[in-house]
């Protein structure tokens, strides 16, 4: 197995996109003319611990926009902080992504780190608890009782992902988890697709938040078995996802939510680009396998990046 | 002799068959776990375990989507503009009523036809035409085998205006008027959401023309 793998930056790619010899589709760089996939986008742990913040306070996709983000100097974030975010803002632009919507699968595989990913569910937790009470979307009792049950089963397993490299073999244990991940998404796709058909004007919050559940669980599940380098199923469950994105979110536009304009526009661009990312994901997994890379060792070295928020995974 | 050397060729066939590595005998559809690669698996390559050419078709696919979101949003705000545009006109048109006209009131349909139809009907026409000639663009990438390029068809309900028939055509008819176009017009079953319907009818057929 290769343990050593070389990166690039995305700044090396801009002018072959901006000239058209590249064509950026999803998380992917491919050759316009020989059709060949040149780079895959892969984001840092670094991504996520600059955005986490962003991203865990986002009751919508506006505020994922890049130019928001860019402008992120509210005290949150240090100085270097909002440097290496104004990097990886410039350096999604540069492949014409315009939205952090992707970061919410994981540009790439996700190296967002169980920790991240428990935060969000806790946050998720708590949004929808007053989103469910509020919103008249014909949930009734039992179907509330039932998400608080499944968001709190989702957490549970991604707290039990974390605790994992403690055991003798952490393989076994996230196989399990990768399974039980399996059944918890079902669920967030169930409720979201009841939401979607139950409403003419869908509420963007209580839309965004199950969405969200439904990609975290998707994301770790898939992360699960590239640690245990099971690649080949992998890619089956990365294909099984983005076929089911493509289907439950297909169906969306901009008319299909209780708000109009920039917000609407914004969460439908923001579906668009995640639901691309998750469909090419399965195109970096096939790169790992053949290039024979350790499913494990490529995670841990992109957890350990801490200096470059985005990478290229060159494949050409 | 010559049987010896039969006999030592055989051993040596059958030694050098029992110490070929057993994984190459596989198709490599199923890939290689663990660590450890020995010499004869690093020669041989594994194949792609997926088909690079559906990238065109997730491309396509979001081009689609792009032009169905970007049409619904235009069509949309050319409805609100055309339709402020249009309120403005009606206001000096009825501040311009003369006395005759005050007495003797038009119905507000026979009044407007002409600047319904210049000022809304054109220009979401015109709205619709650009995004079938972006459609077409797009369609024209499928290249020679692609099938009838489906069209966004010019059908307006309630040409003649009669939802505001009954009211006469005076100033302080003003907001009724308006009221009767703008959901004639902006309404969920208005005519701007008619148009957004058979876009995304139309999205939704190309789609299913382009998916496994």
């Amino acid at each position: 197995m290769i343990t050593q793998i070389l990166f690039t930056i995305p700044a090396m790619y801009e002018a072959a996109v901006k000239s058209g010899n590249l064509i950026q589709i999803g998380g992917l760089l491919k050759d316009a003319a020989s059709g060949k996939i040149v780079a895959h986008l892969q984001e840092s742990g670094l991504a996520h611990s600059l955005i986490g913040k962003t991203i865990l306070g986002a009751t919508s996709p506006i505020t994922l926009a890049i130019t928001e983000a860019a402008s992120a100097g509210t005290g949150i974030y240090t100085a270097i902080q909002v440097n290496q975010i104004k990097q990886m803002v410039a350096g999604l632009q540069s492949l014409q992504i315009a939205t952090l919507g992707v970061s919410l699968v994981g540009i790439g595989v996700s190296v967002a780190g169980f920790l991240y990913m428990h935060k969000r569910f806790n946050s998720l937790d708590k949004k929808i608890d007053t989103l469910i009470d509020t919103v008249t979307s014909g949930f009734d009792n039992q179907q509330k009782y039932l998400l608080r049950s499944h968001l709190s089963q989702a957490k549970g397993l991604v707290l039990q992902a974390r605790q994992a490299p403690s055991l003798a073999k952490p393989e076994y244990e996230y196989s399990r988890i990768a399974e039980a991940l399996a059944g918890e998404a079902a669920h967030f796709q169930g409720e979201l697709e009841f939401v979607i058909k139950a409403n003419d004007n869908i509420n963007i919050e209580l839309f965004w938040q199950l969405a969200q559940a439904l990609m975290v669980c998707n994301s770790v599940r898939i992360d699960c078995r590239i640690r245990t380098n099971e690649l080949y199923n992998a890619l089956i469950v990365a294909e099984g996802v983005a076929s089911s994105y493509q289907r439950l979110f297909e169906q969306l536009t901009p008319i299909s939510f209780n708000t109009t304009g920039k917000e609407s526009h914004l969460t439908i661009k923001a579906i668009k680009d995640i639901t691309d990312s998750a469909s090419t994901k399965p195109y970096l997994i096939d790169h790992l396998h053949t290039q024979r890379i350790d499913g494990h060792t490529y995670l841990r070295q992109l957890e350990n990046e801490m200096e470059r928020p985005l990478l290229m995974l060159n494949v050409a | 002799m010559h049987d010896n050397h039969r006999k030592q060729s055989f051993w040596r066939t059958l030694m050098e068959f029992l110490s070929r590595d057993v994984r190459s005998f596989s198709k490599g559809l199923r890939p290689i776990k663990g660590n450890a690669t020995t010499e004869a698996t690093q020669a041989v390559s594994v194949p792609h375990l997926i088909d690079p050419k559906q990238l065109d078709r997730i491309k396509y696919r979001r081009e689609i989507l792009d032009w169905r979101d970007e049409t619904i949003i235009k069509l949309g705000d050319t409805g609100k503009n055309s339709l402020y545009d249009f309120s403005k006109h009606t206001w000096r048109l009825l501040e311009g009523v003369s006395l005759f006209g005050r007495v003797f009131q038009k119905p507000a349909n026979k009044a407007l036809k002409a600047a319904f139809d210049s000022r809304i009907r054109l220009i979401i026409r015109g709205a619709a035409i650009q995004a079938t000639k972006d459609l077409a663009q797009l369609f024209s990438k499928q290249g020679d085998n692609r099938p009838e390029m489906p069209l966004i068809k010019d059908y307006w309900p309630d040409s003649q205006l009669s939802c505001i028939e009954k009211n006469g055509f005076k100033l302080a008819n003003h907001g009724k008027i308006i009221s009767g176009i703008t959901l004639l017009v902006n309404g969920n079953r208005g005519i701007v959401r008619m148009f957004q319907d058979q876009v995304i009818n139309i999205a939704e057929q190309m789609i299913k023309k382009v998916s496994p």
